[in-house]
């Protein structure tokens, strides 16, 4: 089986002036999405561009270079084996040497060495490019500086930092690697290196590992580069599976560095010399949905790890042939929805309300003051709000386990009515979000600004929530009209993006937004109702009708029906001619389904028919986690509830 | 006051038992008319395929007179698919005709032209397509059964259930004989 040849660019800080002209070539000639093209083409770090068969690739990367784009057409080698994990080093003269608990690295004096030093949580990374992001639109801002090193080298070590080294052979390949965790390896084996500071001693080795190379590069941009299988994913500390999942995407980002390198026609930057990227471009895959596989165990991963590699570069196949299958159509108009009318506001206004009544009457001798402060005395008010937080409790029930009691459909097979599908969600516009421009299937943005007393009030909302999308498991894709779906977005980003004109208009410190999204490729589900969607071909009765009726008016055809040559055509001769009129639109319906065999041509899930039938999307990665957040809800309102029901009885009970 | 406490708390847990009945209850309801609705749309995935059937034996006929047997056999168990009378017998019936569809489409690979007609390629591929969605639809009943099955046994789920007697379903089984080993000869006689 052949493997995908990969082209990965090194991105261009600033758009060149012909640009269009190279976009417009890229979709006419080769079908690459515009869109995303330009975000991966702009940038400080490396992105994949498109993989598939070389020659192809080949064509594309000459159009490039016309371009004077910089890029590199590489066959990802296997992982061979991981990093084992350091446990001490030994030093002399002529070589360094690594241990780990049953192996060993001899790193002999000149050696070509690869260092990444890595932050594993993924969310400082994500923080601190948020701050860059808000100054980077889809425009491309190339007055963006970027961090120096020394900085981004303070951000990763504040977070979860990892040292691995890679020792490369003289062809460039990886011949042995090691993994340093911060507090995990004798510090006292530095030697006089030894510092107190775990973090310290990290930067310690990767000096001392330094001055042993011979010719070396220190990489940091693990979760920044839009490399396919190297996705940084954002991790709690407790949450085990998705920091071993960055760990492994890590080397395989290692391995493809190493290919990278070996590709590279000039000599590689020396580390003092890098600088960390203005990221907009390079985020979009650095917090890309994680992987649907699971990854083994640290200690188990080497042997796992060459099957491995397919499923990490199965989901950036899936991103590529999502983003880049055609030419994605520009969205429709966007929906501005009015900002009193959200359910927050309501709930907002109405307590307002009542607090400015009681405290305007509260005193007041009218008959207003007593019935307010009678309203709240006396427990009406807190029964009220109890009832609100039971009756919110009770709906977050019914929706947990109508979840749970929905079987997951195949969409390959879906049946009209209720469904529920989990998978990967892709675009069916060109749609990013506003602010942060990243190739989205839904965002919402949120703007506030400051009152006259200082508080924030909302000033506007713009959702894509009547932009469908698609949503694809391994047996086919379906098209969802999110159109009144209650959508829990996975992301959110907020920003005062003071003074950054190019956002339109947010100069002012007095007003930030807000921005919720679901990026494209992430794993949704969707609970929802399959329809048939409309098309402009007539229902086969009618077009069976139609056919007949061609057939009557037409006299030569209708007589090649008269096989007794009486000038009548009677039953059995009719007969004769319907059943041709049915095998000639069978064959039409046979070919018809051949080209739309698909689910996405025939079946939309949408908003269901009947009212109070939930229509739920959510990004998640198991329905499990969906129905635990819904747990929590639950209990919260109940708790709620509880509480304010004590308040009102305890209350009426004074009264 | 005490008592009043008391007589308040109490509302509000019997208010609170009979709400959550009531989505333990309608939870039961939507799912056994979900696992109604799931095996009406095998029903109709098989239905398609049965109206399919005679328009491929129509094809095959021309190219396969030769193997009269086999086209009998696929005649033979649709006819008893339509006069299956009871759940099992159908089931049987609809086992039976996809056996004697995998044998026609074994037998087809020694027709070369007949696999080379364009009609019969769409017939067959519509026809393989049914097969794998009737495949999805059977798993998605077990899953529904499963979900059903297991509600009925938790807690609080079963107090509902024995009140109101829901009783457990059974999942769709494969024939006994489809369960064995495939003998595979390799010898030629």
């Amino acid at each position: 089986m052949s493997v995908d040849a990969y082209l990965i660019v090194d991105q261009r800080s600033s758009p060149p002036p012909e640009m269009p002209a190279l976009l417009k070539e890229l979709a006419s000639r080769y079908e690459l999405d515009g869109y995303s093209c330009r975000q991966l083409l702009l940038g400080q770090t490396e992105a994949l561009l498109t993989k598939g068969p070389e020659p192809r690739l080949k064509k594309i990367k000459q159009t490039l270079v016309n371009y004077d784009f910089c890029c590199h057409l590489i066959t990802p080698s296997p992982l061979k084996f991981a990093p084992f994990i350091l446990t001490r080093v030994e030093f002399n003269a002529n070589e360094l040497k690594f241990f780990g608990r049953e192996k060993s690295l001899i790193v002999p004096k000149d050696s070509k060495l690869l260092i990444f030093l890595a932050e594993l949580s993924g969310s400082l990374v994500e923080r601190t490019l948020s701050q860059i992001l808000s100054s980077h639109r889809y425009t491309g801002n190339s007055e963006n500086s970027g961090l120096p090193l020394k900085k981004w080298q303070r951000i990763i070590l504040q977070g979860r930092p990892v040292l691995d080294i890679y020792l490369l052979d003289e062809k460039g390949k990886p011949a042995g690697a090691v993994r340093a965790f911060p507090g995990k390896f004798d510090h006292q084996s530095l030697g006089e290196r030894a510092t107190l500071s775990t973090n310290q001693n990290l930067l310690k080795l990767i000096e001392l590992t330094q001055e042993y190379a011979g010719h070396h590069r220190v990489d940091m941009r693990f979760g920044i580069s839009a490399l396919p299988g190297a996705n940084l994913q954002t991790a709690k500390a407790d949450d085990l599976g998705a920091l071993k999942k960055n760990l492994r995407s890590l080397t395989h980002y290692a391995w493809l560095q190493a290919d990278i390198d070996r590709q590279r026609e000039q000599p590689t930057p020396d580390s003092e010399s890098e600088t960390i990227a203005s990221a907009a471009t390079a985020l979009l895959t650095a917090m890309q949905p994680e992987l649907a596989t699971n990854l083994p165990l640290q200690k188990e991963i080497i042997s796992e790890l060459t099957s491995g590699v397919d499923a990490a570069t199965a989901t950036p196949e899936t991103e590529t042939s999502g983003t880049n299958r055609s030419q994605l159509p520009t969205p429709p108009d966007l929906q501005h929805h009015s900002t009193w009318n959200s359910p927050r506001t309501i709930i907002g206004i109405s307590i307002f309300v009542g607090i400015a009544l009681l405290v305007k009457f509260g005193n007041s001798t009218s008959w207003l003051g007593p019935m307010i402060a009678k309203s709240f005395s006396s427990g009406a008010m807190s029964g009220l709000l109890a009832a609100f937080f039971f009756i919110g409790g009770f709906r977050r029930l019914q929706l947990k386990r109508l979840i749970q009691n929905t079987p997951t459909s195949k969409i390959r097979s879906i049946a009209m009515g209720r469904v529920e599908v989990h998978g990967n969600a892709r675009r069916q516009y060109a749609l990013f979000s506003p602010m942060t421009n990243i190739a989205c299937i839904y965002y919402r943005l949120v703007r506030y600004k400051r009152n006259s007393k200082k508080d924030w009030v909302v000033s506007s909302i713009t959702s894509s929530g009547h932009i469908p999308f698609w949503i694809e498991d391994e047996t086919g894709r379906v098209s969802i009209d999110p159109s009144a779906a209650t959508v829990k977005a996975g992301h959110r980003q907020e920003s005062m993006a003071e003074g950054s004109t190019a956002f339109g208009g947010f100069s002012s410190p007095d007003e930030k937004w807000v921005e919720e999204m679901i990026y494209d490729g992430a794993l949704v589900y969707v609970l929802g109702e399959a329809q048939v969607k409309r098309t402009d071909r007539a229902p086969r009765l009618q077009r069976r009708a139609e056919a007949l009726r061609r057939i009557k008016q037409d006299s030569q055809k209708l007589s090649g029906y008269d096989t007794n040559k009486d000038g009548r055509i009677d039953e059995s001769e009719w007969q004769t001619a319907r059943d041709d009129v049915d095998e000639q639109l069978l064959h039409e319906d046979l070919s018809q389904s051949d080209q739309q065999k698909r689910q996405e041509d025939q079946v939309v899930i949408g908003k269901p028919r009947h009212r109070g039938t939930p229509f739920v999307i959510a990004e998640t990665a198991s329905e499990a986690k969906l129905t635990d957040r819904y747990t929590l809800a639950t209990a919260f309102f109940f708790a709620a509830a509880g509480l304010a029901s004590g308040l009102s009885l305890w209350l009426l009970l004074q009264s | 006051m005490t008592g009043w406490i008391v007589l308040g708390v109490l509302v509000l847990i019997i208010a609170l038992v009979v709400i959550y009945t009531i989505v333990i209850y309608n939870g039961f309801i939507a799912m056994k008319n979900s696992i109604e609705r799931d095996w009406s749309n095998i029903d109709v995935m098989l239905k398609q395929r049965y109206d399919e059937l005679p328009k491929l034996i129509k094809v095959c006929e021309g190219y396969m007179q030769h193997e009269q047997q086999t086209l009998e056999a696929v005649i033979k168990a649709r006819s008893a698919v339509s006069n299956a009378g009871s759940g099992n017998q159908k089931l049987a019936a609809q086992n039976a005709l996809s056996e004697t569809l995998k044998s026609l489409f074994m037998v087809v690979e020694r027709y070369p032209d007949l696999k080379a007609d364009k009609g019969f390629r769409q017939l067959s591929n519509r026809i393989t397509e049914l097969e794998d969605q009737i495949a999805d639809r059977r798993e998605l009943v077990n899953s529904a059964v499963t979900i059903y099955n297991t509600r009925l046994e938790q807690f609080p789920d079963v107090i509902i259930a024995r009140l109101f007697n829901f009783t457990s379903r059974q999942l769709w089984k494969i024939d006994a004989a489809h369960r064995q080993d495939v003998e595979v000869n390799f010898s030629r006689s």
